[in-house]
């Protein structure tokens, strides 16, 4: 039995605590998701020209920017932002700010092949996404077919960490 | 027997009518049935025929002993005879002789008497009603005022009496206790006749609280809040260690972690608002669809696996967001 803790998320938002996010939320993090891979993606140009300058300041021209390129890159990118996200806490920054959580069937991190996978179904078939709008239990394509979940839960630390307000004893993997 | 109760004016009864009334003689005071007045006028006047005529015959007898006196001293003791030869002298054995007889005779009568009163008085005894001839017979109220029943109570023991011969339990239990002890005065009873300073000291104390459930009484009959609205909290406040105990307090809640979870994940109203807004969003979309697709039953929500994670999050109202 766990020591009763005091819960930092608010009252009215406890009740959702658990339950598969809808495709709004679910939208909004990807939104935010997507702001940040693209900050990404501008800090490695700038990253990339800033090096060409420190090497040949004088002949030194921004590159151009090819949209296939970049397309695939930032695909790429989005991946590995995903998957990370996913493996390391079960979060992405927009997951992060929506109060959104990734979690296998049991309800914890999914594992990194898992999360690679679904990073990579997500963003080279973002229409998926829309299917939680039409499942009966808040599930997107890729959620039906990895066996996942996105869930609302407000809490920084991962529920199935020792400072999670209710971490409990799950069942092993 | 006194006079005054053996007899006594009564007009009423005298056997010769009002005369008698008229001259106040005495009867005997009988409380049994009249007898026949005719047959006890009879007999007074046979009485007194008989009192008359022995009074005349003793009056006779004087006369005729005075003059015949001389005679027979001289007869008795004639002159010029000595002693054992007179009749006196033979009188006089005569009489030793009766009087001897006079014992042996009451001796034996006595003897019969013995044998036969006993027998005689129980064959009597059983043919009398003894108690409704001493009821009507006997003034018992004028003996029993006669009686000294403070002697006669004070020569008996009253309590061994009382103990062997009387049901003490049934008394008791006809008894009206609690009305006794309503006409009681108790408590001035108490205060006045008992050593409540002796009883008290042989009182175990110990043993009686421990009987006790002081904690029901105290909660019962005690006004705790008026109790506590007297207590002048601040020199209890000053006796405690309050920095040492708000240490311990957030040692225990681990305020800091709290603090950090609350900036670091609820970092502003701006942001629970749009997490709060996005869900309401996501409820709303999730119902227009349903409609749209005609579903009747509610959407399950709930991932499977975190039903227990996250059991009992909201203890105050943990319905499914569907159903609220």
């Amino acid at each position: 039995m766990s020591e009763p803790q005091v819960s930092p998320i608010p009252r009215e938002a406890r009740a959702y605590q658990g339950h598969r996010a809808g495709l709004i939320t679910r939208l909004f993090a990807a939104t935010i998701d997507l702001v940040v891979v693209v900050v990404i993606m501008f800090s490695i140009y700038l990253g990339l020209n800033g090096f060409r300058f420190m090497l040949n300041p004088r002949t030194f021209e921004f590159s151009p920017i090819s949209f296939v390129r970049s397309l695939l890159l930032g695909s790429g990118v989005a991946v590995l932002y995903l998957a990370g996200g996913w493996m390391a806490s079960g979060r992405t920054y927009g997951c992060h700010v929506m109060g959104l959580r990734v979690v296998n069937f049991r309800g914890r991190r999914i594992p990194p092949v898992t999360a690679l996978i679904r990073a990579a179904f997500c963003v080279y078939f973002p229409i998926g996404l829309v299917w939680c709008a039409a499942s009966r239990a808040n599930r997107s394509l890729q959620d039906v077919v990895l066996r996942t979940s996105v869930i609302y839960d407000w809490s920084p630390l991962p529920p199935w960490g020792p400072g999670h307000p209710d971490a409990v004893a799950l069942p092993p993997d | 027997m006194d006079e005054r109760t053996e007899f006594r004016k009564d007009p009423g009864r005298s056997p010769y009518g009002d005369a008698g009334t008229a001259s106040g003689e005495l009867v005997p005071a009988r409380r049994g049935p009249v007898p026949n007045p005719a047959l006890v006028a009879a007999a007074h006047v046979a009485l007194g025929a008989t009192t008359l005529a022995a009074g005349g015959v003793g009056a006779v007898v004087r006369r005729t002993s005075e003059l015949a006196r001389p005679i027979t001293r001289v007869a008795l003791r004639p002159p010029l005879l000595p002693r054992p030869l007179q009749p006196v002298s033979w009188l006089a054995a005569l009489a030793n002789r009766g009087a001897h007889q006079q014992v042996v005779a009451l001796e034996q009568v006595g003897g019969l008497l013995d044998a036969l009163v006993p027998m005689i008085a129980a064959e009597v005894l059983c043919r009398l009603d003894l108690t409704s001839i001493v009821l009507e017979q006997v003034d018992l109220d004028a003996i029993v005022a006669a009686v000294d029943i403070e002697a006669v109570i004070r020569r008996l023991d009253l309590t061994s009496i009382v103990l062997e011969q009387v049901d003490l339990d049934a008394i008791v239990a006809a008894v009206d206790i609690e009305a006794v002890i309503r006409r009681l005065d108790l408590t001035s009873i108490v205060l006045e006749q008992v050593d409540l300073d002796a009883i008290v000291a042989a009182v175990d104390i110990e043993a009686v609280i421990h009987r006790l459930d002081l904690t029901s009484i105290v909660l019962e009959q005690v006004d705790l809040d008026a109790i506590v609205a007297h207590v002048d909290l601040d020199p209890i406040i000053a006796r405690l260690d309050l920095p040492a105990i708000a240490t311990q307090v957030i040692d225990e809640i681990d305020l800091p972690e709290i603090i950090r979870e609350s900036t670091g994940s609820v970092a502003s109203e701006t942001m629970r608002g749009v997490r709060l807004q996005s869900i309401a969003g996501d409820e709303a979309l999730g119902r227009a669809v349903d409609r749209l697709l005609l579903r009747r039953r509610q959407r399950h929500t709930e991932a499977r696996g975190l039903d227990r994670l996250f059991r009992g999050e909201d203890q105050d109202d943990t319905r499914p967001p569907e159903e609220k």
